[in-house]
């Protein structure tokens, strides 16, 4: 599960600025679940958004839309119709969307409102542990499922090659 | 002038013998734990001067902890307030029992008295004009599907 935080507002309205129509879109799935970018968090920014600009005197036009799945066909059992409902919102004259969160399928410009901070697992509520870098190169079937790059990248899987035996690897 | 100041109040208090002037709506919700982020929010965004959210008293809660978890989300909301450049003061909460109506009132006029000497308008008349647009509307309900 990605586990992102929110940039900050002047960065969000430094990306922005140039562009007169806003959707803002959120994502039901990892973000959600670390409240950076949910269906309230897209809300809480539009709102910010909208203020923001109205307190520039540039009483542009801004909304936001929540999806509930991925929006790429095939993947994570996606129908792509949730693609399919983000384009639709051209209909509503949104033409500039800044996304909320990573990866999205449009011709419009997108752009990251939240930064990933790493890939991990919800222990709990507010609790989360790192579990993977995407190193691309995965060794927990030799390590007995404790993954050697979260720790201490080059040192432990250094002393995992040296000493086989050592504790923490076994 | 004050345009409007919004309370969000829980419990049948005697709030409504207070006095307040007519610019003042208070909004009764069952308990004040109820009161989200983005109603609190959306007021300002509406146009409203000022918010304050009125719970009972620390300890007195009927749901146990509903107005501890209010005013977590009151200090959210001034916070977001300060990230764009806006009064946090504008979104307060308070504790009282439902007796005290005549404390409402002064907490009223206290805020309508800040409003007028240092805040001034939330947004200005012609930035309001218009609907504010929240979640878009689409026609098609894929609720649930492609999950």
């Amino acid at each position: 599960m990605i586990v992102a935080k929110r940039k900050p507002i002047e960065e969000i309205k430094e990306m922005l600025k140039g562009y007169k129509k806003v959707l803002n879109v959120g994502c039901g799935t990892c973000v959600a679940v670390c409240l950076a970018g949910g269906e309230k968090e897209v809300e809480v920014l539009n709102a910010q958004l909208d203020m923001a600009r109205k307190l520039d005197g540039r009483p542009d036009r801004t909304g936001c839309l929540h999806l509930r799945a991925t929006m790429r066909p095939g993947v994570s059992g996606g129908s792509g119709r949730e693609g399919e409902k983000l384009r639709s919102h051209s209909f509503h004259g949104l033409r500039r969307r800044g996304s909320i969160h990573c990866g999205a399928i449009s011709d419009k410009p997108v752009f990251p409102a939240v930064d990933t901070t790493f890939i991990g697992v919800n222990q709990g509520v507010g609790w989360y542990e790192e579990r993977c870098r995407s190193c691309s190169s995965c060794v927990l079937g030799l390590t007995g499922g404790v993954c050697p790059s979260p720790c201490a990248p080059r040192a432990f899987s250094t002393a995992l090659a040296a000493e086989p035996t050592k504790a923490c690897a076994r | 002038l004050l345009r409007f100041l919004r309370v969000f109040g829980c419990g049948p208090g005697r709030f409504h013998e207070a006095g307040l002037s007519s610019q003042i709506k208070i909004i009764r919700v069952p308990c004040t734990g109820k009161v989200d982020v983005m109603h609190l929010l959306r007021a300002i965004q509406k146009g409203a001067d000022g918010v304050y959210v009125v719970g009972c008293l620390e300890g007195a809660c009927h749901y146990n902890e509903g107005n501890l978890r209010a005013r977590e989300r009151v200090n959210h909301v001034r916070m977001l307030l300060e990230e764009i450049g806006m009064e946090a003061d504008r979104v307060r909460m308070y504790n009282l029992s439902s007796g005290e109506g005549p404390t409402f009132a002064a907490y009223a006029k206290e805020m309508t008295e800040e409003y007028q000497e240092t805040w001034g308008p939330t947004l200005s008349r012609e930035s309001l004009k218009g609907k504010p647009r929240g979640r878009v509307k689409h026609d098609h309900d894929w609720s649930g599907e492609g999950l």
